[in-house]
């Protein structure tokens, strides 16, 4: 068989093959429309892409991914500065910010405990977590972390922690979707929604 | 519940040609190495997504295949179903389930159609050691309530979690998180089998009367835990009771490098007269404890469901001798579909004058004219 794809073609395929939710089909469907669109398209795409690392950091305070020193929320006065709510990746925030509903700061743990893979408290940013509510601000604490073993462990660990801090702590109530219908929802699901249930 | 219909590709030796079942009796016959134990291999890795004969997924896929897939078709109280698996060996090992053609959970999927089977491997039930007696309560426990798996898996989770900070350096507060979320976890599933165990030792009453002889000793089975747990079943105290041991065993469990009490080391211990029954018990007599133990968990599952479930025996004839063959048979007759595999026709048709005969030939499955009509 004669290897007919260009270097730069294969070189280009195995580079997005490599990204996550990407096969050899949908990389050669990629490459196929950047091959066709217009030039500068193509350019602004691999501009995109070098930005993103040359650009993106951490925000100092929240973890939050920034442009800048500090995050957007960080930065705006008019947040509510008493209540953080705790997230295990940055990204997360993102879908609770589209939410519209939630107006206080953000702290990103950037990741969860797991002793399994060698990741401990020092390993996230739970120092920093507690100095920020240490500082006198801070009232209220959300843990969103994940609904999983190492996402309740680590809502669990930050608890004790900062138990002497006598702060409101809460957790995301888990539960029926709403709009669904209740018999298609998972079982565990639906006795957590029912053990968690609200008085009407 | 039945089996309509199962057509594999790449399983074993089987062949392509879907292989049709009757409702009643199945008896599928043949030569050694024909692919009989194959057929009923596949039906319950298509049902039960677990084979019988082996936990080496490799070793079910045909020599040099990537991988599997099972299409099977079920009828019961919901109507006709259509079961399919796709398994991609990896690693990693990929596993595609669909019901009517939709993607389904795996909790949903093996809800639909628990099958039993019996075969020569049964004595290690009782003579091999507790996880195999472990998996068959907590499979109990999921057709009760399929939640379970989800428990299962949290606790296996968070004790390798645990384990691992065990073996390693930790803080105190974090061995105190861990801690607590093994509590919970373990809690949940020992209330989930003591539950599963009292129904199991109901129905094992039944189901050993049914198939002992009359020189057969007194068997009974007993959930062993903690013996500081006290049998309580109220999740808050069983809770606090692990979460306390965890607190107190932690330089010992530290030693050790793992967590060292826990739901992973009950058992379902098999009693003959107040002793271990391996210590009792003949090996024929072994074999008739397990086929109850497995009938057991079958006909507790069929009340609750209110419907009949399949129940496959893996060379029925080899077995068992004569006059247990007889119990066997007389004890799952009535509306059951059974599919059972034998070397010696000769010996089993007689039992079973309405079966349909199917005769396994290279993999492939064909009905006998004249029979299971």
């Amino acid at each position: 068989m004669v290897e007919l794809r260009p270097r730069s073609v294969r070189r280009l395929l195995e580079q997005l093959e490599r990204l996550p939710g990407i096969g050899p089909r949908t990389a050669r469907v990629l490459v196929e429309h950047l091959l066709t669109v217009d030039a500068g398209e193509v350019g602004e795409l691999a501009e995109a892409l070098a930005g993103l690392r040359r650009e993106v950091r951490l925000c100092e305070q929240c973890f939050l991914l920034t442009d800048d020193e500090r995050c957007s929320v960080c930065r705006d006065p008019s947040r509510d500065r008493s209540t953080i709510l705790v997230v295990e990746e940055p990204t997360t925030a993102w879908a609770v910010e589209a939410t519209r509903e939630y107006r206080g700061l953000y702290h990103a743990l950037l990741g969860h405990l797991s002793p399994l893979h060698g990741v401990g408290p020092e390993d996230l940013t739970i120092d920093r977590l507690e100095e920020r509510c240490r500082g006198g601000e801070v009232r209220e604490l959300i843990l969103a972390t994940n609904p999983t073993v190492e996402g309740e462990t680590t809502a669990l660990y930050i608890v004790r922690r900062l138990q002497p801090l006598s702060l409101t702590v809460s957790r995301p109530a888990s539960g029926v979707p709403v709009g669904g219908d209740l018999s298609a929802v998972d079982q565990l699901t639906l006795a957590q929604a029912l053990q968690l249930r609200r008085k009407l | 519940m039945l089996i309509r219909a199962l057509t594999a590709r790449s399983f074993r030796n089987l062949g392509q040609a879907p292989a049709h079942f009757a409702a009643g009796v199945n008896l599928i016959v043949g030569a050694n190495g024909e692919g009989k134990s194959s057929l009923l291999e596949a039906i319950s890795v298509l049902a039960n997504l677990r084979s019988f004969r082996t936990v080496r997924w490799g070793a079910v896929a045909r020599h040099g295949a990537a991988g599997f897939a099972l299409l099977g078709e079920i009828e019961g109280a919901q109507g006709r179903l259509l079961l399919e698996q796709a398994v991609e060996l990896g690693p990693p090992l990929r596993r595609r389930l669909l019901v009517n053609g939709a993607p389904a959970s795996v909790e949903r999927y093996l809800s639909l159609c628990p099958v039993a089977s019996l075969s020569s491997a049964d004595g290690e039930l009782v003579l091999g050691p507790p996880g195999l007696r472990r998996g068959l309560l907590d499979r109990l426990a999921f057709l009760l309530a399929p939640s379970t798996l989800e428990v299962l898996r949290c606790f296996q989770r968070t004790l390798r979690q645990r384990n691992a900070l065990l073996a390693g350096l930790s803080t105190a507060g974090e061995l105190d998180a861990w801690d607590e979320r093994l509590a919970a976890a373990a809690a949940e599933l020992v209330v989930r089998r003591q539950r599963a165990m009292a129904a199991l030792v109901e129905a094992f009453e039944e189901s050993y009367q049914a198939l002992r002889g009359a020189a057969f000793p007194r068997v009974a089975i007993t959930y062993r835990g903690e013996s500081w747990l006290n049998g309580s079943e109220i999740l808050a105290d069983v809770e606090e009771s692990y979460r306390k041991r965890y607190n107190e065993t932690r330089v010992r469990d530290r030693h050790a490098g793992h967590t060292q009490e826990g739901p992973h080391r009950h058992d379902l211990c098999v009693l003959a007269e107040d002793r271990p029954a391996r210590e009792v018990l003949s090996s024929g007599q072994i074999k008739i404890v397990a086929a109850a133990l497995r009938l057991a968990s079958v006909f507790h599952v069929e009340r609750e469901r209110g419907e009949p479930l399949p129940v496959m025996v893996d060379d029925v004839d080899a077995e068992l001798d004569r006059e247990v063959f007889a119990r066997l048979t007389r004890a799952l007759a009535n509306e059951r579909q059974l599919l059972l595999t034998s070397a010696h026709p000769e010996l089993v048709a007689p039992a079973f004058p309405e079966a349909l005969v199917l005769t396994m030939q290279g993999g492939g499955c064909r009905p006998r004219a004249g029979t299971g009509e």
